[in-house]
């Protein structure tokens, strides 16, 4: 990441509501084409953090810039980012192809025939209304409105939440791995991180108002092993995670070969398994990090 | 921003389209039910009346209302938020959408009406109410739109805008009518724009300051609510406070107590308190009348009393005009006459110590009080004039039958005045003026077959007889003791209202008006102001020297009051002093009136009270006392001013 230029950067981000601390000093950088996942649990301040870098609320304290702009409530930042949000919505009254052609008026770099393509090659229909729209369409047109522009970052918030599977492949498979390959960087907060499969370059975890822990995607594959023992509980540790217990039975997730070697050096009793762990329960274990 | 409006347009696309077609379904609605004796165009302006007063403001409110609470839910900030513009500027685009829609309905409205208002009777007003509508439109869709954002609830937003509206324009209209009507006593006209540009400007920063706490931009703190909600509440706290300072002006105007005189070209006897260093004074908002001097004492003759009953009398201050004329008789006692156009005179007598009610005057009696060395109070009733002698003591008023008719009544004067010898009458042949032992003969004289009123002169009584001779006209001075002399070229009818000033100078006025005869549609016009050119001034002072005919064209020009509202005050020492229009005193050199000094009066506010002949100003001996917008002032001939009440 050091040799590739960074486009977003936030720096020491603090954000209240009514005195509860959401974001907490959280500062984070994406360096171009890369693609990061933010991982944190319901009401970690995920969307808070997306907001703040959309430039749709302010920060109470701390600083962004995004492409070389700043945050300063006039939405030109917008105008650089394509956001798909949680729940995409779109003026009922109006079809697929009026609500491109009205979003169009807003974005410089909007391609018509790009959006067109995509609406194909999505089985969107441009003339349906988008008030009548199915939740899987209406992502779908959320998508497209992201990508016509041609954005060099975009916020995914929790893209494919409630979607079937079939539009999920869709758009994972297909739009995702087609603008990450375009060098964009991705910014993507979901879940699900295990669906993301080999598209992530990193994974922060949200918590606490805070980034607790930044992992490369190689570090999570390669580094994350699963050590099942048995005897006395052991008490937490940097690195180290209990995933499950079951009498006297325990799994530990341990993040890093140091680690693991640390654990071992604390000795080990005997019929100790070692494994590497799947990238899904690296994810759950990472929540609880 | 286009997009955005057009979109904001689509939106609302629906209820604007309902509303429109209710407006162009009233024309064929008006002309089916309209009565018999009703003309299609007035049943059509009828309709249009109904949906500007009530169906264009609703219309207003309920457009600002849904748009405003539709642009905070949360639906609105998902569609719409995303996109790359501030959110201000999609709430500036919502508005102007409801803009647009009202305008559009206004337009129809005016369009049906064939572009003109239905108000022929108030003229001069229609510039005036059409602004003061328009505005209103403008500040409803505003505030409609803003409260219900703040709110989120379109019906509370457009039930506090409609409070907010009513609490802003209706003091501002109230004081302006009561302003035209009455007194000038605050600046209205910069405060109605200023109060105009609060409610807009003002909406419109609430409106960014609430948009930017909606969106956590700007701290929900309590100063910042506080703000918007001043911003919000500043038009109507200057409307109210406005409004206040109104209602605490008027308590403080004073007026001159006049009245005019029945009796034309006999002013000349009437008694000016001036003469004793008073003045005859009111105030119109208890009603209070008094007499005061030059130091600031006061007797009071009629009480005042606190007229506000209801809380209408603060929107439109209740205030009366009232008149009251002032005689004195041989005892130095003064009567005071007052109240005689209301209906209701009252008599009362006395003098710097206090005043006691006489006589009050009930059925419609309109009395006068006649001044000379014995005043008297001519009462014209239904059918009959009578008078009555001022009695002495407690005595009360002794009626005797003059005459039926107001010719008698002038005639019984002029004897009465012929007795106290001071008017005289042409003899038989015409031309000769008599008066005790004096006789001048004045070929020509006209006017002959009544009596010559007199003026009193330091050397006695004499007399103005206009006279026409084979080169024209010519007006003659006769002085006791002295022959007729030619004083002033030209016609000078002693019947022309001449005055005289405590110091003794019999003086009259001529000009001539801007208003010619062919000029009546200059004239009809709202903006045409009436104006006396070339003001000439007929002077004889108290030691009966008359003077060249004045002319004052240059202080008129200077002082800036040319609708005739300049008034000699004293002749003395080669000087004059002018009052010019209640605003300066003036004092010029007698043989040259383009060489004078200026002193500015304080604010008066007489202009459309009952005025004196002199106006707000009273001369006495040693100055002026005006009668003054917050009380009372002396001025002395040299400019010196302070306050006596």
């Amino acid at each position: 990441m050091n040799d590739k230029k960074i486009i977003l950067s936030a720096a020491g981000l603090c954000k209240s509501f009514g005195g509860r601390k959401v974001l907490d000093s959280l500062s984070l950088e994406a360096a171009e084409g890369e693609v990061i996942g933010i991982l944190g649990r319901n009401g970690s301040g995920k969307t808070t953090l997306f907001k703040i870098l959309l430039d749709l609320t302010a920060a109470d304290t701390g600083s962004v810039t995004a492409l070389g702009l700043s945050p300063d409530g006039s939405g030109r930042l917008r105008g650089l980012i394509g956001y798909v949000p949680e729940k995409p919505a779109f003026h009922g009254f109006l079809t697929v192809e009026e609500t491109l052609a009205f979003r169009a008026g807003f974005f410089p770099a909007w391609e018509a025939a790009k959006a067109a393509e995509l609406c194909r090659k999505l089985e969107l229909d441009p003339k349906a209304k988008a008030g009548g729209l199915s939740k899987g369409n209406t992502a779908k047109l959320a998508w497209i409105c992201a990508a016509a522009h041609n954005p060099r970052l975009l916020l995914l918030d929790e893209p494919t939440s409630g979607l079937d599977y079939l539009v999920r492949d869709h758009i994972l498979n297909g739009l995702v791995h087609e603008l990450a390959e375009g060098g964009r960087t991705i910014i993507i907060s979901n879940h699900r991180m295990g669906e993301m499969g080999g598209l992530l370059d990193r994974v922060c975890v949200l918590k606490d108002g805070r980034i607790s822990a930044d992992y490369s995607a190689d570090f999570i594959k390669e580094e994350v092993f699963r050590v099942t023992l048995r005897g006395t509980a052991r008490p937490p540790a940097d690195g180290v995670r209990e995933i499950s217990r079951s009498g006297s039975l325990s799994e530990l997730a341990v993040f890093g070969r140091e680690k693991l070697a640390a654990l071992k050096a604390s000795g080990l009793p005997d019929g100790t398994e070692i494994a590497p762990l799947e990238q899904e329960s690296a994810f759950k274990a990472m929540l609880g990090e | 921003m286009k997009n955005l409006i057009k979109l904001q347009l689509r939106k609302s696309r629906l209820s604007f389209g309902v509303i429109l077609a209710a407006l162009l379904a009233s024309v064929p609605l008006a002309l089916g039910i309209k009565p018999g004796a009703m003309t299609p165009g007035e049943a059509v302006n009828v309709a249009m009346l109904y949906w500007a007063l009530a169906g264009i403001p609703l219309t207003a409110l309920i457009l600002s209302g849904i748009a405003g609470s539709e642009a905070a839910r949360p639906q609105a900030a998902l569609t719409e938020q995303p996109l790359p513009v501030s959110q201000y500027r999609l709430l500036l685009s919502s508005l102007v959408a409801v803009l647009l829609q009202v305008a559009a309905l206004a337009l129809a409205a005016w369009a049906i009406m064939g572009f003109s208002l239905p108000l022929e009777k108030l003229a001069e007003a229609q510039r005036d109410i059409s602004a003061v509508y328009l505005f209103t439109l403008a500040y409803l869709s505003l505030y409609g739109f803003t409260l219900s954002y703040a709110f989120r609830n379109g019906i509370a937003g457009a039930a506090l805008a409609a409070a907010a509206a009513a609490v802003t324009v209706v003091p501002v209209v109230t004081m302006s009518v009561f302003q035209d009507f009455s007194f000038a006593l605050i600046p209205l006209e910069p405060l109605k724009p200023l109060i105009a540009a609060l409610a807009l400007a003002g909406g419109a920063f609430a409106l960014e300051l609430l948009s930017g706490i909606a969106d956590r931009k700007v701290k929900r703190t309590a100063g910042n609510m506080s703000a918007a909600a001043l911003l919000l509440a500043a038009p109507a706290l200057a409307a109210l406070c406005a409004l206040a300072v109104l209602n605490h002006k008027i308590r403080e105007v004073t007026l001159p107590a006049a009245a005019g005189w029945h009796f034309g070209g006999l002013e000349a006897y009437q008694y000016s308190p001036g003469a004793d260093g008073l003045m005859l004074s009111y105030k119109p908002f208890s009603g209070e009348i008094f007499l005061i001097g030059e130091d600031g004492r006061r007797a009071v003759i009629r009480p005042g009393r606190e007229p506000r009953e209801k809380g209408f009398d603060y929107l439109f201050p209740d205030i009366s005009f009232t008149d009251a004329s002032a005689a004195r008789d041989r005892d130095g006692v003064i009567w005071v006459l007052y109240g005689k156009y209301s209906r209701s005179a009252r008599l009362a007598s006395g003098g710097p110590g206090g005043f006691t009610e006489r006589a009050s005057f009930a059925d419609g009696r309109v009395p006068e009080l006649a001044g000379g060395r014995e005043p008297v109070l001519i009462d014209f009733r239904p059918d009959e004039v009578y008078y009555s002698p001022l009695p002495a003591g407690k005595k009360g008023l002794a009626w005797k039958k003059i005459g039926a008719n107001n010719a008698q009544a002038h005639a019984y004067l002029m004897n009465k005045y012929l007795g106290e010898g001071t008017a005289a009458e042409f003899r038989s042949d015409g031309k000769t003026l008599a008066h005790g032992r004096d006789r001048w003969t004045i070929p020509g004289a006209l006017g002959t077959n009544v009596p010559v009123p007199g003026l009193r002169l330091a050397e006695g009584t004499s007399f103005l007889v206009p006279a026409k001779t084979k080169d024209g006209y010519v007006t003659y001075l006769c002085r006791p003791g002295a022959k007729a002399e030619a004083v002033w070229p030209g016609y000078f009818p002693p019947r022309l209202n001449v005055s005289i000033t405590p110091d003794g100078t019999a003086w009259a006025k001529t000009g001539k008006s801007n208003i010619a005869v062919t000029d009546w549609a200059k004239v009809a016009s709202p903006d045409f102001k009436e104006e006396f050119l070339d003001p000439v001034f007929y002077i004889i002072t108290r030691n009966g020297k008359a003077l060249p005919p004045v002319k004052a064209v240059d202080i008129s020009k200077k002082t800036g009051v040319t609708d005739g509202r300049l008034y000699l005050l004293r002749a003395a020492a080669g000087s004059l002093w002018f009052n010019a229009g209640d605003k300066y005193l003036v004092k010029a050199d007698a043989g040259d009136t383009r060489s004078f000094r200026l002193w500015k009066l304080p604010p008066t506010a007489a202009r459309n009270a009952w005025q004196a002949r002199e106006g707000a100003v009273s001369a006495t001996f040693n100055g002026i006392l005006i009668a003054a917008a917050d009380g009372v002032y002396f001025m002395d001939w040299d400019g010196a001013q302070k306050k006596i009440y």
